[in-house]
């Protein structure tokens, strides 16, 4: 322990002008972050967060390079050197001068955003010190670990970016789609391989001061990137991020019934098919996130599979319908025309569980007010905007679920327009993430009790519907509900008989096929 | 005979070069060994190998009993190592350098420390950057010797210095002569003629001769031989001759395994009747001589 803090200070005497430089650049930031407004030329480019992770980046290569791990020239190696404490000097310097400086300030920010500090809060500061630490200074000290001086590290980093952009082109398109599960696999497949990777090479350099077999163990990490890519597109990888439901599946897939009883299809271009899909079990505290499809048509001697297509489709108790898209080969096409066709599909998907509703009251507006699993909203926003801008520590949570009833209402509404009527509901669902905390230096998250559309749609005098969304404003109430994950699942549906002929619903007005009404287009 | 560096078909090849070429090399404890050759005879590399600076392509070498390449950490504190073009911390002064070098030796002696750093005319305060090559050699063999090494390896450390600051350095290492064992290259033969207790020649990498300095100026020896009578360069000379030439009296050269007897047996041999007188070789002369012998050897070779 004693030469580590020898060695320490010697780092810390050495590099005191860059991490001072460092320190300033970060309070620089920090200062940006809580002055969005103010000088504008600061935003130009994200200077402020450059220079923090640019001379982050330097004390990091500055560091390491002290001691240099490459060449037969240094002095270092034929002193009494223990590796470990050379590293371990080496990594308490990065916490100290690098870590310790944006905790502070990332405990500043959550001061500042007004959400009280807690000590459930210490893990997830440790958490994103760690990210910092494993996705920034652990690449940049293995690269500096591997290279003689800056610019020799400078040019390696060149080229390592250069060949993932030799990498992206590949023809990965040919490929079958990933869906959000393997895209997850491959991350962290490639992710591993290339911390191995970093790992073996630093520890070789550390210990061994043979630069070229670390070197080639780095590359041979990056060479093994096109292989997880490869390796998540095929159906093993697909299996893996989605496993088959068992008999336990309560998911229940089935083609949404018309209202007149009828099924009911929406034909676009020709050569494609849409099919609304309804889970009629869903539970009111289920949502479903639909990831990927696959659709069989089958008819009278033949049968035909689409590929795997992605999806961000979600089901939930207010809106248990999604829409299988799917472009038909000419041939199918014509097959589908003529008569009965029976179709399956595969879905995969992730289902998240609710927790249960929390009612919340919106205070007045300059008064804060606690949403209970998320975080908090200060004040109204301005007094030029209705509603409240929150904030939340580190992270949104996996799902949440905002909904605005019309008795909790209290917005004005604009003038001419009717007031909500009672036995509507307005929703919003998002989406957060399951880790501790986000990659962000900032840690404060912001969110908008904005929700969507009224539920049912608000009729208007003219007889067109009000397609007026809804927000929470001050005085009002509303109803939150977080969720967390489940998993993933893959099963396959029978839809029945999908034959065009005897789904085609003419439109009573023009004689034409049913008009697809197609969100996207508006 | 213990050993302080021994070295068993020791080799190191870069690509298609073999810069050390199984190479047997044993250095008693308590020897001052200079190791002597031309330019890109493989020196440093050897120095290189021994402190694990590289790792051998084959062979081994054994330091105080420990294998080169696991030579590190710890048990480098008893192993002191300077290069002409070893790159220092340029940006610590020189009390800073000594006092950072200082916790890593169990054995370091602060009072020998103080010692050096004023026989070798240091300036605690001087950034090492702003030192002369000749200073900064100075520190660097200051750090090496406040900690009393067993094993002192120096590879270059007097080439390229005034003769003023080699005598400095030269008297520094005399002091620890009898206590550590010495290593050194250097080109520098007429102050390693009356330092080193054992030579070795290393040439394209092979260790050409390796022996005493007693046993040396023994067996290389200047022999002139006056025979009295006009004679022209033999046709065939014994190989242990070398640098002949004709003088005004007969003829001289170098004898390479000089025996009384032996040697005038040779002698009479090649020019009857001739009496010879056998003159000791400075360091010097003798590196000369070898290195003409193994041009000589390789030119025929060629």
């Amino acid at each position: 322990m004693r030469l580590i803090l020898h060695i320490l200070l010697k780092d810390l005497r050495r590099q005191r002008l860059e991490i001072l430089g460092y320190c300033i650049a970060v309070v620089v930031w920090a200062w940006r972050e809580v002055h969005p407004a103010s000088f504008q030329w600061l935003r130009e480019g994200d200077l402020p967060p450059m220079l923090m992770f640019g001379l982050w980046i330097l004390v990091t290569i500055r560091a390491i390079q002290g001691e240099s791990l490459v060449g037969d020239k240094e002095w270092w190696p034929t002193r009494p050197y223990r590796w470990g404490q050379l590293l371990a000097a080496k990594m308490l310097l990065f916490v100290m001068a690098l870590n310790v400086p944006l905790l502070v300030v990332q405990l500043y920010l959550l001061t500042h955003a007004e959400i009280p500090l807690a000590w459930s809060f210490v893990p997830r500061l440790i958490f994103l010190q760690g990210m910092f630490l494993l996705f920034v200074t652990f690449p940049a000290v293995v690269l500096a670990s591997v290279t003689a001086s800056i610019i020799q590290w400078v040019l390696t980093a060149v080229g390592i970016v250069l060949t993932f952009i030799v990498i992206s082109w590949l023809p990965w398109n040919k490929l079958p789609q990933t869906l959000a599960g393997q895209e997850e696999l491959l991350s962290w497949a490639a992710a591993l391989v290339l911390l191995l990777s970093m790992l073996a090479a630093l520890l070789w350099q550390f210990a061994r001061r043979r630069e070229w077999p670390a070197r080639i163990v780095l590359a041979a990490g990056l060479a093994s990137i096109p292989l997880c890519i490869l390796f998540a597109s095929t159906g093993l990888a697909r299996w893996i991020a989605y496993p088959y439901a068992g008999s336990d599946n309560s998911m229940k897939l089935a083609i949404k019934p018309a209202d007149n009883g009828l099924r009911e299809f929406d034909w676009k271009d020709g050569n494609e098919i849409e099919i609304p899909v309804v889970d009629p079990a869903l539970g009111s505290d289920e949502v479903i996130e639909v990831h990927g499809y696959r659709l069989h048509l089958a008819g009278s001697g033949w049968q035909w599979e689409s590929e795997w297509q992605n999806s961000g489709h979600h089901m939930v108790f207010h809106d248990p319908v999604f829409n299988l898209d799917n472009s038909l080969p000419k041939w199918v096409y014509a097959k589908v025309e003529q008569g009965h066709v029976t179709a399956q599909i595969d879905v995969a998907w992730e289902t998240y569980r609710f927790n249960p509703e929390v009612r919340v009251q919106a205070g007045a507006p300059d008064y804060g007010f606690a949403v209970p699993g998320i975080g908090y909203c200060p004040k109204a926003t301005s007094a030029k905007y209705v509603g409240f801008d929150c904030v939340a520590p580190f992270t949104l949570p996996p799902v949440y679920l905002l909904a605005i009833d019309a008795e909790g209402n209290q917005c004005k509404e604009p003038d001419g327009e009717l007031e909500v009527p009672a036995g509507h509901t307005a929703y919003a669902l998002e989406f957060g993430s399951s880790a501790l905390s986000n990659f962000d230096p900032n840690p404060v998250r912001s969110f908008s009790l904005m929700a969507g559309d009224w539920v049912p749609a608000l009729p208007q005098k003219s007889g067109q519907y009000d397609y007026r969304s809804a927000t929470v404003c001050p005085g009002g109430s509303f109803t939150f509900r977080t969720g967390q994950p489940l998993g993933r699942q893959q099963a396959t549906f029978d839809l029945g008989d999908i034959g065009v002929s005897k789904t085609y619903k003419p439109n009573q007005a023009t004689g034409k096929e049913t008009e697809n009404f197609d969100t996207d287009n508006e | 005979m213990k050993l302080s560096v021994e070295t068993r078909a020791l080799t190191r090849s870069f690509g298609r070069i073999q810069a050390v070429r199984e190479l047997d090399l044993a250095i008693e404890e308590g020897s001052v060994y200079a190791l002597m050759g031309p330019n890109g005879a493989g020196k440093s590399t050897l120095i290189k190998l021994l402190m694990n600076l590289i790792s051998p392509s084959s062979g081994y070498a054994q330091l105080l009993g420990m294998e080169s390449s696991g030579l590190r950490g710890r048990r480098m504190e008893e192993i002191g190592y300077v290069s002409e073009n070893q790159k220092l911390p340029e940006w610590m002064t020189v009390d800073q350098y000594l006092s950072y070098c200082r916790p890593f030796y169990p054995k370091w002696d602060r009072a020998l420390e103080q010692q050096l750093v004023a026989r070798f005319e240091l300036t605690p305060k001087q950034q090492l950057k702003r030192l002369s090559r000749g200073l900064r050699m100075k520190v660097a063999l200051a750090s090496v010797l406040a900690f009393r090494p067993r094993l002192l390896i120096l590879d270059e450390p007097l080439s390229g210095l005034d003769p003023l600051v080699r005598d400095e350095l030269l008297e520094g290492l005399n002091e620890l002569k009898h206590q550590t064992t010495i290593l050194l290259s250097s080109h520098d033969l007429a102050e390693i003629d009356s330092f080193a207790s054992h030579v070795g020649y290393l040439d394209s990498g092979q260790l050409l001769l390796s022996t005493t300095m007693k046993d040396l100026r023994h067996r290389f020896r200047r022999v002139e031989a006056t025979i009295g009578r006009p004679v022209e360069t033999p046709a065939t000379m014994p190989a242990e001759w070398t640098n002949f030439a004709l003088t005004a009296t007969g003829a001289c050269w170098v004898e390479r395994e000089y025996d009384e007897e032996a040697s005038a047996r040779r002698a009479a041999a090649v020019f009857p009747g001739t009496e010879i007188t056998a003159k000791s070789l400075s360091l010097r002369e003798v590196f000369l001589a070898i290195a003409h012998a193994e041009r000589k050897t390789k030119g025929g070779a060629r």
